[in-house]
């Protein structure tokens, strides 16, 4: 129901402000705020997948996003003509399928391999040894020299708008919902809230595990193939471990094991922030790169006060399962 | 379909904790396992199920040898098992903990419950008039909503043993189901023991501190006494025998 | 053979860096388990702390000025335990591990912000010039300033083993590292020995962060890429043990310094998370560590 109306909302918002209606209110900056939340979005969710209901803590998350945009980069301008080649607007969606559908499959690729090798560990460990993958991924990127290096993949096309980033953030958002709300989500939660039970009761944890780490890595990468065609512009810095603390930050805030925790983590960290540049940029220039302070502040201050989060294992009524019969 | 163990031994650094342990658990046999803290008992359940590798010996289910496989594996093979502390996934609800060991059945694939197609809805509700009956069965039902941690103690023992048995095991290990009862709730978890062992049809192992419930509910019990079965036989022979004094005798607690 | 010996002295400055800081990893890991993901920063705000004094206080001796910065490190360090990690103490490990991403963030846009981004070298202090005797001996080009910060920082370690093995603190530290829980009881005063344990940590991460600035340079950032190093070599050589994170970081150093002079110095980090990583993976509780066992 509620996708439905955001959709019905999205696709005249979309088409008004292409069309330059009403430029005071539909200014193209709100539309692209809303295009980053969408982003984010996606990329929380999938971190919640982890960190939220499987209890784990992998720090590693941007790590398959750049994997994400450096192939869906890669794809958008080596492999496939340019959207001006095609038809219009079908020729827009047959790209955004494609490079997306690959920036998923090699993301989801990377993530398994990663989840395989790690099986055994947990808890610190298992943190430090995503970070490490993450830092190792954006080392690996650098020394590429056909994606830019250190310099970073320029020239991308332009195939992403607020539309292509809504629908995919309600896409994620449903198919994870669905999932969590399926025997395969029990099993995740239960290996949450008490591994050695869960693996008693023949739960391969091992195996669950390495689900949930393609299935996240899958989606972070769909928010990179989306991220590098809408920023056009993507250098290994912009995913390496800032960006990931960034995640972390909207997970917490928003509350763990919550979609829509995570729905209000990205929302309300993005509006604060921007909020924030705003009014130092208005009332105090000098001071308007000090906002960077507050989002770590943010951070300690949650842990220290809620550690659940806005709505740590809450859901708001359209992401609960039906309690049927 | 029983439990067949020969000469099973483990030891943790120089300490051998089981020492070429012996059962012969028939098809709907219950058995208790008997001794003083730190005998060994619940290391015998470990290496059951596959949580300690045995150094030496053979487990067998059925015709099947289990030992040294993953816990997992020894899981569905049909051991299921209770903990001394209890281990419930206390932020799922009470139905969710049941509905969670059915995993196995669930019958359907990934792609499916990311889709909810047709047979996923089918199952899925399956799963849940399953686990709904699972749970009258052993009254629980009306606390479904609930979450399993905030149960009352005696119902948190009720729906780990629940939930061992929706796994739909052959064989079910009880790891001190009775300890931190009240006389009250150890008279009411014996006539559930009695029930299970009577409607499901499946073989009891009772490891107990308390030498009531072994005496009212077992055919047959071994004492263990740093890691050795030190006698075995019928309950009321078994705490008559001296080295079993002597064995609970040693520590402050006498036998009841 | 003399630029073998020049390779040498590298790593071992190099190495006596990452011992510096993974010494404050480590000590606060074996202590309330903790990975202390803002340690790196302390380095780096040592580092800043050193510039400071020697830009604003050119009079100070280095023998003043290397305390002195130690010091000031070490206060901030315990006042960021005391803030944000002690009421934490008891909560879930994960809560108390992002709250250290956090501090370890606000520090480097602290800096960022008021000393600015760019990359800087602290003034040299120390003498800069070649030690003849090296370099009539053994033909190796081998300048004061390494071998004293090479030297200097050997002492500290020293001291810090004289510190914990020898002393009613360093008792107390080992008492907290073996049982958390049971020290209480015996009349130790937990709070302090943490306090202490975090100001030795800082004040050691500070004298890392000073060198580092004579004999590199220092940015805000540095302490990310350097702090991870620097736990890296923690682990290899057995978080929670001194000898070993003084091990790990000679290794880990020369890994990296044969790396750079034979392969190329772009591939130094993927090597050194590489190295974690297979590490991890055939010891998923690293070398020293040990297996704990589960608990059924």
């Amino acid at each position: 129901m509620v996708c439905t109306l955001i959709l019905a909302l999205a696709l005249p918002l979309q088409l008004s402000v292409d069309a330059g209606l009403f430029p005071d209110v539909l200014n193209p900056y709100y539309l692209h705020l809303l295009t980053i939340i969408g982003m984010n979005i996606i990329l929380v969710a999938s971190l919640n997948l982890l960190n939220g209901y499987l209890g784990e803590f992998a720090l590693g998350h941007a790590g398959f996003m750049a994997v994400g945009a450096y192939t869906a980069a890669l794809l958008a301008t080596k492999a496939l003509p340019s959207a001006a080649a095609l038809p219009p607007v079908l020729g827009t969606c047959i790209i955004l399928v494609v490079t997306l559908g690959g920036a998923m499959l090699m993301a989801a690729g990377i993530g398994y391999l990663i989840g395989l090798v790690t099986f055994k560990t947990v808890g610190d460990y298992l943190a430090i040894i995503t970070l490490g993958f993450n830092m190792i991924i954006v080392n690996a990127i650098q020394n590429l020299d056909f994606v830019g290096g250190p310099r970073g993949f320029t020239g991308i096309p332009k195939n992403t708008n607020f539309l292509a980033v809504a629908v995919c953030a309600l896409l994620t958002l449903g198919l994870l919902r669905n999932l969590i709300q399926s025997s395969f989500g029990r099993v995740w939660v239960s290996i949450r809230e008490n591994a050695i039970a869960a693996e008693l009761m023949g739960v391969s944890i091992a195996k669950a595990k390495n689900w949930a780490f393609t299935i996240a890595a899958a989606f972070a990468g769909l928010a990179g193939g989306l991220w590098a065609q809408n920023q056009q512009f993507i250098t290994p810095r912009s995913f390496d471990y800032i960006k990931t603390t960034e995640i972390l930050v909207m997970l917490y805030l928003g509350g763990m094991a919550s979609l829509s925790g995570s729905i209000l983590g990205v929302v309300a960290y993005t509006l604060l922030m921007e909020l924030l540049r705003n009014l130092l940029s208005a009332f105090a220039p000098q001071l308007a790169e000090w906002r960077m302070l507050i989002s770590p502040l943010i951070l300690i201050v949650i842990m220290l006060t809620r550690q659940t989060g806005l709505l740590g294992n809450r859901e708001w009524r359209w992401l609960r399962p039906r309690q049927g019969a | 379909m029983g439990l067949r163990i020969t000469d099973l031994t483990k030891s943790f650094g120089g300490l051998t904790a089981v020492d070429g342990f012996n059962l012969e658990l028939g098809d709907r046999d219950l058995q208790g396992i008997i001794g003083p803290n730190g005998a060994g008992k619940t290391t015998v359940f470990n290496l059951i199920t596959g949580v300690y590798a045995p150094d030496r010996g053979q487990i067998q289910l059925g015709e099947r040898p289990v030992s040294g496989l993953p816990s997992d594996a020894i899981a569905r093979a049909g051991i299921a098992r209770t903990f001394q502390n209890i281990r419930l996934f206390a932020q799922m609800t009470v139905l969710d903990n049941i509905t969670m060991a059915l995993h196995a059945r669930a019958g359907y694939w990934l792609w499916e419950a990311a889709f909810r197609t047709g047979n996923f809805h089918r199952q899925e509700a399956r799963l849940l008039a399953e686990s709904r009956e699972h749970l009258a069965r052993f009254g629980l039902l009306d606390r479904q909503r609930e979450s399993a941690g905030s149960l009352p103690y005696g119902e948190q023992r009720r729906l780990e043993i629940a939930r061992a048995l929706a796994t739909g095991p052959k064989v079910l290990l009880l790891d001190e189901p009775a300890a931190g009862m009240n006389p009250r709730e150890v008279e009411e978890l014996i006539q559930l023991i009695q029930q299970v062992h009577r409607d499901f049809s499946l073989a009891i192992l009772l490891i107990e501190h308390q030498l009531p419930v072994v005496m009212e509910l077992c055919r047959e019990v071994q004492v263990l006494d740093f890691g050795q079965t030190i006698a075995s036989g019928a309950p009321q022979e078994v705490v008559r025998n001296p080295l079993v004094i002597e064995a609970y005798l040693g520590e402050e607690e006498a036998p009841a | 053979m003399d630029t073998i010996i020049q390779q040498l002295f590298n790593a071992a400055q190099l190495g006596a860096v990452y011992a510096l800081i993974a010494l404050g990893y480590s000590m606060v890991y074996g202590i309330i388990r903790l990975i202390n993901f803002a340690h790196g920063d302390i380095f780096m705000l040592g580092g800043f702390i050193g510039l400071l004094l020697t830009t604003r206080f050119g009079w100070m001796p280095f023998y003043l000025l290397l305390p002195l910065a130690m010091l000031l490190t070490a206060l901030v360090g315990v006042a960021i335990e005391r803030v944000a990690y002690r009421r934490l103490r008891n909560a879930q490990r994960m809560s108390v591990v992002i709250t250290t991403l956090g501090v370890g963030i606000f520090l480097e846009n602290l800096v960022r912000l008021t000393v600015g981004p760019e990359t800087r070298q602290i003034p040299a202090r120390l003498p800069s010039a070649p030690v003849v005797w090296l370099q009539q001996h053994l033909g190796a080009f081998v300048t004061w300033d390494k071998l004293l910060i090479i030297l200097i920082s050997l002492a500290l370690m020293a001291i810090l083993w004289l510190v914990v093995n020898r002393t009613l603190i360093g008792t107390a530290m080992r008492a907290v590292a073996d049982n958390k829980d049971a020290v209480p009881l015996m009349g130790v005063n937990l709070n302090l020995v943490i306090a202490v344990t975090f100001a030795i940590g800082s004040a050691l991460a500070a004298a890392g962060g000073i060198f580092y600035g004579q004999a590199y340079s220092i940015d805000p950032y540095m302490g990310i890429d350097l702090g991870w190093k620097a736990f890296i070599a923690a682990v290899i050589g057995g978080i929670g043990s001194i000898e070993g994170a003084v091990l790990g970081s000679f290794l880990l150093a020369g890994v990296e310094v044969i790396t750079v002079a034979y392969l190329s110095s772009n591939l130094k980090n993927g090597i050194a998370f590489g190295l974690l990583i297979l590490l991890l993976l055939v010891w998923p509780w690293g070398i020293m560590g040990k297996p704990t066992l589960k608990k059924v």
